[in-house]
């Protein structure tokens, strides 16, 4: 059985450039406007840790569980902390404080685009990010026909990565990441600069991916992806979950409160650039 | 589960009990990611064989060039430095490129050290996998130079007839025993370098400098100060070089050099492992 529990789980990056005394102002600003929609920037929250340096707050307090089944979309705006999860539940980063206690083998499906080497082919980048992504070269020999398939590259496959375009890497990547089977799966923009078409088969993919895998956690701004494939979410505001619940009900919160406001509008289409590098 | 069959147990491969690993002391931590970094010897391995590829992609001779580079200078040093000393040409020659082989070894990691983990920062952003792995795929990187480098010496061995005696075999041992004290410099100046960016300039300065102070263009015996040459017995970059270039040139290095270097493999690695337990954990955030 799988399973997530996280407990008062905080993450705090601190940020060393220098910026100390230009953003002595603002801190200022910022702790005295910080209400749970009322914030007028995004992002997590900036303060200082008990050394003094300034600190990007994250998390704060992320209290989680996660059961066999559930299938979580992550909500929330640019920098609300998502990402950041993401990276906790993946053991990517250890958290500055409170537990983290995951049951069953995971998967991410974290920026594979950037995990290419421009210079390899599209076929030998499939045993190089395979390979880093910690997919054995007999399992990649295997499902080789598959992901050139599922890709649909066709020549282009035997071209470097670097002739691809933003679309053409994501969808091999997507290909490559699918190919194992985990137990939880983690999933962040994957799909950012696909098609129509190729949005539409990455869901049916992934769909099919978590039949087996047993839990799947996902970020995203695009909707049509988390209807296709969420039956929870959890809504992000400042590194502080806000709410837990069935997607639609979450959805609906999250939308009233900022999705459709003049301000969170450009964040959104910001956003979907982001996901397109 | 129809052709998917079977992957399973292939999957344990690669994120074994995390469970296990999140509930675990920072102690536990740093030596799983040392010992299961090393086990993942293939994935470092071909990950160090494909920054060579990728650095003379589209290149005529491919990674000959360091060969050849290496050859050029090596020759025009040797011949210049035989006349300014002057040493026979057939003694410094060999005596100048087995010292510069193993200090390109030395100073090509260290070089490089500060950046191991701040280029692999995608990796350690997005895949949960030892940090330990980058390490060793850097100095293997280095070892794979070490060794077009090497051509150029035996091109030396046989021109300039340099002794081949049972002592020469020690070399390999004694690259090995280099490489264990490189790697955890590597791991130190990673860790460091990852969040002081200073480190990087710094290194290349001392380097710089090390390379006319260690005994590698000119030999131990010419100092005016023959009797006590501490400056240059106190250099630990000297025994580093001479326990690989003694055996290079048919001769057994000293005592007082093999036992510096034992003691650097062992406390060097103590101090580091310390470290690591202390500050593995910060390096996501400091990437």
């Amino acid at each position: 059985m799988s399973h997530i529990s996280l407990d008062r789980v905080s993450v705090e990056i601190p940020i060393y450039s220098g910026i100390d005394r230009s953003l002595k102002f603002s801190l200022f600003r910022s702790a005295a406007g910080a209400t749970m929609f009322g914030a007028r920037s995004a992002g997590g929250t900036i303060g200082r840790d008990r050394h003094n340096r300034i600190v990007v707050r994250a998390l704060d307090n992320v209290t989680l569980d996660i059961h066999d089944g559930d299938r979580v979309a992550l909500i929330g705006r640019n920098g609300a902390g998502k990402s950041t999860l993401l990276r906790v539940l993946a053991d990517v980063m250890e958290p500055i404080s409170g537990t983290v206690r995951i049951a069953g083998r995971t998967s991410t499906l974290f920026n594979l685009a950037g995990l290419m080497d421009p210079e390899l082919s599209g076929h030998d980048n499939v045993y190089y990010a395979g390979g880093l992504i910690g997919i054995p070269r007999v399992r990649l020999r295997q499902v080789m026909p598959e992901i050139a398939e599922f890709a649909e590259l066709g020549d282009f496959l035997h071209m470097p990565v670097r002739t691809y375009s933003d679309g053409m890497k994501v969808r091999l990547g997507f290909a490559i990441a699918t190919s194992i089977e985990p137990d939880i799966l983690l999933m962040d923009e994957v799909i950012g600069a696909g098609d129509a078409h190729f949005v539409a088969k990455a869901i049916s993919r992934a769909q099919e991916l978590y039949q087996r895998s047993s839990i799947l956690v996902v970020a995203s701004h695009a909707p049509e992806l988390l209807h296709g494939l969420c039956n929870k979410a959890v809504l992000l505001e400042r590194g502080k979950v806000v709410m837990t619940g069935g997607l639609d009900e979450v959805g609906r919160v999250y939308n009233e409160n900022a999705w459709t406001t003049a301000e969170a509008a450009p964040a959104a289409a910001a956003d979907a650039e982001k996901a397109a590098v | 589960m129809g052709t998917r069959g079977g992957i399973r147990d292939v999957d344990a491969v690669l994120s074994a009990n995390i469970e296990d690993a999140a509930t675990k002391s920072a102690a536990w931590r740093a030596r799983y990611d040392l010992t299961e970094g090393l086990k993942r010897w293939s994935v470092w391995s071909s990950l160090a064989w494909h920054d060579i590829r990728i650095r003379y992609t589209r290149t005529m001779l491919g990674p000959l060039w360091i060969t050849v580079s290496m050859a050029v200078f090596v020759f025009a040093m040797g011949f210049v430095f035989s006349r300014i000393l002057n040493s026979e040409i057939h003694e410094y020659v060999p005596f100048f490129t087995a010292g510069f082989l193993v200090w390109g070894l030395i100073s090509g990691i260290l070089n490089e050290a500060s950046n191991t983990f701040s280029q692999a920062s995608t990796i350690i952003l997005s895949v949960s996998a030892p940090y330990s792995m980058h390490v060793y795929r850097a100095v293997l990187r280095q070892l794979i130079i070490f060794g077009h480098n090497a051509l150029v010496f035996i091109g030396v061995v046989v021109v300039f007839g340099v002794p081949v005696t049972p002592a020469t075999l020690l070399f390999l041992p004694a690259l090995a025993l280099i490489c264990v004290v490189l790697a955890w410099m590597n791991l130190v100046v990673a860790l460091v370098g990852c969040r002081f960016r200073d480190l990087q300039p710094i290194i290349t300065a001392v380097l710089q400098l090390l390379f006319f102070v260690t005994p590698l263009m000119w030999e131990r015996g010419l100092l005016a100060d023959k009797a006590h040459p501490l400056w240059v017995d106190a250099n630990p970059f000297y025994h580093l070089v001479d326990i690989v270039r003694a055996p290079l040139l048919g001769k057994v290095p000293s005592l007082v050099t093999v036992a510096s270097v034992l003691v650097m493999a062992v406390a060097g690695w103590y101090l580091s492992y310390i470290l690591y337990v202390r500050f593995r954990r910060r390096v996501p955030y400091w990437l």
